[in-house]
């Protein structure tokens, strides 16, 4: 036989067991074996070799299995607790636009008693009102943003 | 037996999406059936990773607390567990620039890692323990001689049974990259066992 024989008959037993081979190639290769001790011997040791990984075992310490669960769990908890949050937050906002609109004829009619009564220009008093609407939506992008930055500093 | 049946039925395609839909939930139950499930595989392959029983376990923990977090983003394209060995493979990368900030590739890891404490296998006899306990020793020194490169493919392919294209997946490299690591890993473990260098 020549060296090409046993060089294909070694690739192939390598293949078999990363890739796989083709029928064919694997009716080629038995046959080779059977006739070749060489090829023969070098297949059982890419096989025995394949095998050994399989004698490393190794031990999870239980210990580090509760640990990591706890930590799981903790930071799953950590992770519901702003959208938990969120939800009396947006509760109050909504509250406060509902009153805001129920109040703005008093609140408008307030501006303009204090408009007259310190005798501010009348876009003021127009200011003092959008300020006024707006201060809810002020309020949530502060907490927001503090609670944003917060997470990120115990991360 | 509840951990079997679930770890039987989670690779069923409907099982699949209700791991995708708990995932995305968070739900901290599923986490825990998930750390029993994939604890011996994960920590075996971080050993793998590491060569480092400290910095395994320290990888193991932060691994489960970033699948957690980033479990929105799987989308059940791969295995679980090839996904979880993406995630763990990226963790060990990152430790491994923040170690070294010129390191980039797996190449750079600790050449003289040990997996050679690792203790054998269970046996029938002390007889057979023994005498697996000794071979189990030769064996992980092999390995522990190995790149880390090839020592990690071998693993995925030989003790996780990952395919192909898994593989080349968990560690970001072309296929062809993939089987050139693992014929020439495969040829070397057999060179140091039959060679008898271990």
């Amino acid at each position: 036989m020549t060296k090409d024989l046993h060089e294909r008959a070694a690739e192939l037993a390598a293949a078999a067991r990363v890739e796989g081979i083709s029928t064919a190639d694997r009716e080629w290769l038995d046959a080779h074996l059977q006739s070749c001790a060489a090829c023969q011997e070098f297949s059982n040791a890419t096989e025995r070799a394949i095998r050994s990984l399989h004698l490393v075992s190794v031990q999870v310490d239980p210990a580090l299995v509760d640990r990591t669960r706890r930590a799981v769990h903790r930071r799953a908890s950590e992770l519901r607790a702003p959208q938990s949050q969120l939800i009396p937050l947006w509760m109050s906002c909504a509250l406060s636009w509902v009153l805001g609109g129920l109040t703005l004829p008093l609140v408008w009619q307030g501006i303009e008693w204090l408009r007259r009564y310190v005798d501010m220009p009348s876009p003021v008093g127009v200011l003092f009102l959008v300020v006024w609407w707006a201060l809810p939506t002020l309020g949530v992008a502060a907490f927001l943003g503090a609670n944003r930055s917060q997470g990120a500093d115990e991360r | 037996m509840g951990a079997t049946i679930y770890s039987l039925s989670i690779t069923m395609p409907s099982e699949a999406q209700e791991l995708t839909r708990g995932l995305r939930r968070r739900d901290p139950d599923l986490l825990d059936r998930l750390i029993e499930q994939y604890d011996y595989r994960l920590f075996r392959y971080l050993l793998s990773l590491t060569g480092n029983r400290e910095t395994a376990e320290d990888l193991f923990q932060e691994t489960w607390i970033r699948v957690l977090e980033r479990g929105h983003q799987y989308n059940g394209k791969w295995k679980f567990g090839t996904w979880l060995f993406t995630i763990a493979r990226n963790l060990f990368v990152d430790s491994l620039r923040r170690k070294n900030p010129a390191a980039t590739a797996l190449d750079d890891a600790d050449e003289n890692s040990t997996l050679s404490n690792l203790p054998s296998s269970d046996a029938p006899s002390p007889f057979d323990l023994q005498t697996r306990r000794e071979e189990s020793d030769r064996v992980a020194r092999a390995v522990d001689r190995l790149s880390p490169t090839y020592r990690e493919v071998l693993v995925l392919r030989f003790q996780e049974d990952l395919d192909l294209s898994e593989i080349s997946a968990v560690v970001s490299a072309p296929l062809s990259t993939v089987k050139a690591r693992l014929y020439r890993g495969m040829g070397a473990l057999r060179e140091m066992l039959e060679g008898g260098q271990a």
